[in-house]
């Protein structure tokens, strides 16, 4: 415990939270003359309304094509003279402005960036623009295995729910979308109480503070309801549900299974956060990653993982195996879960995950970076302050018992999603086999299916 | 950009078997070290404390207190570019097979040993020119880490079953870097293209057919070949001291032999004097291009400028090629990959079309926007901002432990000296606009050029 208690020292945050109404965090690192400076709005892909998804991250990207001052030229001229970086990230809950900028040139940076998320003029001709470059880049992810399976996953785990909703949106739905639209979502989302400014590096904390309120006087007075609305928690299926994305030529397939998740701040999680290290948890000794590759060589990585929101999110493993052993890789992380549940973890394997996880928890929040990062997420998934950096402590008090009982009643294989990428007419009926149901059992759909 | 790569593996569970220890014997003491090492400074008020120890290991060590943590890396002067026709992905292939068993710790005790310690970011990756180790570590672990380093640098045992699962895995990697990925084949392509004799022509990861070739006899002569002390070079960024941390290596890494390592003989490749072209068809529903240029190894004098000018072309929204390709609504990106090979290399442009673009098209107005470019100098005004952008890119690059223990690395093992990085961020800064043109005269002659496109199957 000695390294943790040098770990909780570090990382010195300038907190605001004053009439500005702006919530701004800011750590002071003078290592380096660079200033990392990030604006986030605590509502995402899951905010986007029904039939015009991937708006939250269009309104975001139109934000820096254009003010009433600053044409999108005039915009990219300036950043790129100050030698700075400006992106958007678009997350299921959150939209975060990524900025960099030498601390030489932060002020005149700032100027840039309040221009933009106070005056954003939505022009028509750059609507079409940008139309054409995100639809282009739905497409191309079509080429990418990997991140084509995640936005099939999502879809299917989340059928209906709205963490179901890519990033990117659809073709048909970006196509409809209008300028009014556009100015519609920017006020709905873009208002103080859903903004948040994180930021570290080589200026003073009072200083972005100052830039903060700055950004907050100008902006209207959006008192009364928040427009920004969390669902309700996504639910499991009564039974296992099956799909086959199909894809021609494939010689390697992705394979996932998984289910809704728990919340960080559910009781459940550590002793879950625990287990599943012993699992599959990015761990290089644990039984996916043994048993799947280092065993058998069927596959370059197998995990287990949780991803989080502001309702439980999800659980899922996944693999992406040669098509040759993707059947037996099939029966066997079935099998496996069906283990994991049945009978737990030993307690060899406890002592080992606790002392892992206890012993590297410091390095979640080793660099300014990293805690800016938690305090993205401690803000956007509505954690409490300080979360992240109490993983040790939370995990210190797990017992054998209590990982066993949260895997008992939390993993549930028959009611599973499970998801297959590959090349149907080589697998279907050889995956039908190795979950021991009926072909009819599987929905097929295509790829270029949104 | 650059393309390396990062592996991952599993342990199993077995008992700790205690390492011999090393009694450092020598006829140079740890003091006469320190005193002949040398103080060299880095970024702002960094030092850099290099030591050279009798049997040739290099070590560098950057003290930095910002956390209760430091990173150590091995870096081995050996890449994809050492090996031999029909055996490549050899060096990679290796690096798997490192995380294996030794002679004095059984497969699998190395991550299972680290991980308990609370390793953070247990790695390895391979390019063309080095493979290198790396791991985070609290303060408190130096003695673990340089204890199981040495160990894996001399006693590694390679077994069938153990070398036999691992190609294994390595397929599987290769399937999902190249085989089924539309820019991993493209990547791979434009480097077949460019290079007629020397071995940057072949993916890091190897062929399939030349993995399917290797037994586990490959390996192990690889590894008497390449790995000793006097092939490597350690590097320490954290909360350390120099003086210990030279104590430390000297302990373990002292009493190993150096060996007596050929010098690897790649052929020099010839002009290209005209443009190649290949088409590739791949599964992808928008067409992607590269174009690449050959440019001199990342020691010569003209990197600066030629850094500046692919800066002045591609870095920015505002930059010369993003608005004649992107801008113009012809390409959804426009990029290149970073100029920091051992041997002279190739400077690519990369790029994905728009929906119904042709990759011709874009090849085109790239071309014609580079002969502009050739035929004028610079204005101040893009001249700022491309060494601004280069100097916060540099910064970006440093930002923890591990990232500058990654600078100090790879300048170090690609060109003997981590100051030729510093070299070059500081010369850029007194780069001038007649130097861009030249260079651009110089190296993006049409018809030195590589083009791979990529359309739909």
């Amino acid at each position: 415990m000695k390294m943790t208690k040098l770990f909780l020292s570090l990382g010195i945050f300038g907190f605001a939270l004053s009439a500005s109404a702006i919530e701004t965090r800011f750590e002071s690192d003078s290592s380096l003359p660079v200033v990392y400076l990030n604006v986030a709005v605590k509502a995402g892909a899951a905010n986007d309304p029904h039939g015009q998804a991937g708006i939250g991250n269009f309104v975001g990207e139109m934000m820096m094509r254009g003010t009433k001052t600053r044409t999108k030229a005039q915009i990219d001229e300036t950043l790129d003279l100050l030698g700075a970086t400006l992106s958007v990230e678009t997350r299921t809950e959150a939209i975060i402005f990524r900025g960099r900028v030498l601390s030489s040139k932060l002020a005149e940076y700032m100027e840039v960036v309040h221009d933009i998320i106070t005056n954003p003029s939505f022009p028509e001709r750059e609507i079409k623009k940008l139309k054409a470059e995100i639809s282009s880049d739905i497409v191309e992810t079509r080429g990418k295995d990997g991140p084509l399976a995640k936005v099939f996953w999502d879809g299917f785990l989340f059928e209906g729910h709205p963490y179901g909703k890519p990033i990117l949106g659809k073709l048909r739905d970006l196509e409809k979308l209008k300028r009014d639209d556009l100015v519609r979502h920017y006020r709905d989302l873009f208002q103080d109480r859903n903004l948040l400014v994180v930021g570290s590096g080589d200026s003073e904390a009072s200083f972005v503070e100052s830039w903060a309120k700055r950004l907050a006087e100008a902006r209207p007075d959006t008192s009364g309801e928040n427009p920004v609305h969390v669902a309700d928690a996504p639910k499991n299926p009564a039974k296992r549900e099956i799909l086959f994305v199909d894809k021609p030529d494939r010689t390697q397939t992705q394979l996932y299974f998984g289910q809704v998740g728990v919340r960080m701040t559910d009781p459940r999680f550590f002793p879950l956060h625990l287990a599943n290290h012993v699992f599959g948890g990015g761990s290089f000794s644990a039984r996916l990653m043994t048993e799947v590759r280092v065993k058998r060589g069927w596959s370059y990585g197998a995990y287990s993982y949780f991803r989080q929101g502001i309702r439980p999110r999800s659980f899922q493993a996944y693999t992406f195996p040669a098509t040759k052993d993707t059947p037996g890789a099939v029966a066997l992380v079935d099998q496996m879960l069906r283990e994991w549940k049945e009978k737990g973890i030993t307690p060899a394997e406890y002592e080992f995950a606790k002392s892992s996880l206890i012993n590297s928890a410091g390095f979640a929040y080793n660099t300014p970076g990293k805690r800016v990062e938690n305090i993205l997420l401690e803000k956007t998934l509505d954690l409490p302050d300080g979360f992240m950096k109490t993983f040790a402590e939370h995990l210190s008090k797990v017992t054998l018992a209590e990982a066993n009982a949260a895997v008992k009643d939390f993993v549930d294989p028959d009611r599973m999603h499970v998801m297959l990428l590959g090349t149907a007419k080589d697998l279907k009926a050889k995956f039908a086999t190795s979950l021991k149901v009926p072909e009819s059992e599987i929905k097929v759909v295509p790829y270029t299916k949104e | 950009m650059t393309n390396k790569y990062s592996l991952i593996r599993s342990v199993k569970v077995r008992a700790f078997v205690a390492f011999v220890s090393f009694v450092f014997a020598g006829c140079s003491s740890v003091s006469s070290i320190e005193k002949e090492g040398k103080k060299l400074p880095f970024f702002g008020s960094m030092e850099v404390q290099r030591f050279t120890l009798p049997n040739g290991l290099k070590l560098l060590v950057l003290e930095d207190s910002s956390s209760p943590t430091f990173a150590y890396q091995t870096w081995y002067r050996v890449g994809s570019r050492d090996e031999e026709p029909k055996y490549t992905g050899l060096a990679h292939l290796f690096e798997h097979l490192m995380f294996k068993g030794t002679k004095n710790l059984p497969e699998g005790q190395l991550d299972r040993i680290l991980e308990q310690a609370g390793a953070e970011g247990e790695n390895a990756f391979t390019s063309r020119d080095y493979t290198v180790y790396v791991q985070e570590l609290p303060k408190d672990k130096l003695d673990l880490i340089a204890k199981l380093e040495s160990d894996r640098m001399v006693n590694l045992v390679v077994n069938d079953d153990s070398f036999k699962t691992e190609r294994e895995v390595v397929q599987n990697e290769r399937r999902m870097r190249n085989e089924n990925s539309p820019d991993g084949l493209m990547y791979q392509e434009i480097f077949g293209l460019a290079f007629t004799k020397h071995s940057y022509r072949w993916p890091v990861i190897g062929y399939e057919e030349d993995l399917a070739r290797m037994s586990s006899k490959e390996p192990r002569e690889f590894y008497e070949s390449h790995y000793a002390p006097n092939h490597a070079t350690i590097v320490v960024v954290g909360d350390v001291k120099a003086s210990e941390v030279l104590k430390t290596v000297m302990k373990y890494y002292g009493d190993l032999k150096a060996k007596n390592l050929p010098e690897k003989i790649v052929p020099m490749e010839p002009e290209q004097t005209s443009p190649r072209h290949k088409t590739l068809k791949l599964n992808t529903q928008v067409q992607k291009l590269m174009v690449a240029y050959p440019v001199p190894a990342v020691v010569h004098e003209d990197i600066p400028a030629l850094e500046v000018m692919r800066s002045v072309l591609t870095s920015g929204k505002s930059s010369r090629l993003s608005k004649a390709l992107v801008e113009s609504g012809i390409m959804t990106s426009i990029d290149t990959y970073d100029l920091d090979d051992r041997d002279p290399s190739i400077l690519t442009f990369v790029g994905n079309l728009q929906r119904g673009k042709k990759a011709t098209q874009a090849e085109s107005v790239m071309l014609a926007e580079i002969e502009k470019f050739k035929k004028a100098p610079i204005s101040q005004s893009e001249l700022e901002r491309a060494k601004n952008s280069l100097q916060a890119q540099f910064y970006d690059g440093l930002s923890s432990p591990s990232e500058k223990a990654n600078f100090l690395g790879h300048y170090e093992t690609v060109s003997d000296s981590f100051r030729t990085g510093v070299n070059i961020f500081t010369k850029i800064g007194a780069v001038t606009a007649t130097q861009i043109q030249a260079a651009a005269k110089k190296y993006l002659n049409p018809n030195s050029r590589s083009v791979v496109m990529g359309v739909q199957k």
